[in-house]
């Protein structure tokens, strides 16, 4: 009877602990089906005008153990990468910036990286870039993802249906 | 079941314990799921300025906390004589299992070397303190 009251007890226990442990797992954003909407083509031509001001916004799909960190230093790394293709960019400081930069770094479970770049265009448009899961340096794909970005400003872009 | 005082104060030392680790994540590291599900605001960002202490905040107070109150309830129940020797040792291991299965992408979470040193640690600091705890 002891025996079966310690085991009871123990799996209680042990569930209990092991819930908390899941529940403070970083979530993931849940998806739902949707039809999806079809929208009209719209070109939106290359910005031209300087400076073209910047918000960067840093986030991880994965738990990153010093988040913080990343978002004191990326910012400028990001900006040393664009400005080197670049000189019209600058960080929006006190005003409001032409793109806001949502950028989102990915993993895939195993120390490869990419990242998930949502451009928003003074609220009047937007982008999405993605590089995949196949970088080993953060310095790399910043580069990439720079160089990425600076061509779809410079050339322009395209959103809805363009097939 | 009537508890001694001082099986009252390990008790309360652990419930002490998963509330603080709770706070820490909800000023800290507020998207974790448990805020998903439960009906708690949890959007504003704390931050600590100084790096060796955001980075120990962020990630290593909350599991510190669980682990100590998973401990007390381990010594509580023991000295209560509540769990046989096999229990006491699956619940004693939990920490170590729970991070291999994150190790193996089995369940979401983060595996770090240093959690495992740090419940190394908080595991040889309990076997210290309460004896019966020992194998």
């Amino acid at each position: 009877m002891n025996k079966i009251r310690s085991h009871i007890i123990t799996i209680c226990v042990t569930g209990l602990f092991f819930l908390m442990a899941l529940a403070c797992a970083p979530s993931r954003p849940s998806y739902k089906h949707s039809k999806p909407v079809v929208y009209p083509c719209v070109h939106y031509a290359g910005l031209t005008y300087s400076p073209i001001l910047l918000k960067i916004n840093i986030s991880a799909n994965y738990t990153m153990k010093d988040i913080s960190t990343i978002r004191q230093n990326d910012p400028s790394m990001i900006m040393e990468e664009l400005l080197k293709l670049n000189y019209n960019y600058k960080l929006a400081d006190g005003v409001r910036p032409n793109l806001v930069l949502n950028v989102t770094y990915t993993n895939d479970g195993y120390d490869h990286y990419g990242v998930n770049l949502y451009v928003d265009w003074q609220g009047q448009a937007n982008f999405t870039i993605t590089l995949a899961n196949n970088y080993i340096t953060g310095r790399q794909l910043i580069e990439d993802m720079a160089k990425e970005l600076n061509r779809w400003v410079v050339n322009g872009w395209h959103s809805g249906n363009c097939n | 079941m009537r508890l001694s005082l001082r099986h009252k104060r390990l008790s309360g030392l652990a419930i002490l314990a998963l509330a603080l680790g709770s706070i820490n994540y909800y000023l800290f590291s507020p998207g974790i799921f448990l805020f998903k599900i439960l009906p708690i605001p949890s959007e504003r960002y704390w931050y600590i300025p100084n790096s060796f202490a955001r980075h120990f905040m962020t990630g290593y107070f909350s599991d510190i906390c669980w682990c100590t109150a998973l401990y007390l309830a381990t010594a509580v129940l023991t000295e209560l004589k509540y769990l046989h020797l096999s229990g006491k040792i699956i619940i004693l291991l939990l920490p170590f299992i729970i991070e291999a299965l994150q190790y193996f992408h089995l369940i979401p979470g983060t595996f770090d070397w240093f959690d495992l040193l740090t419940y190394g640690i908080i595991l040889m600091v309990f076997m210290k303190l309460f004896k019966t705890l020992k194998p």
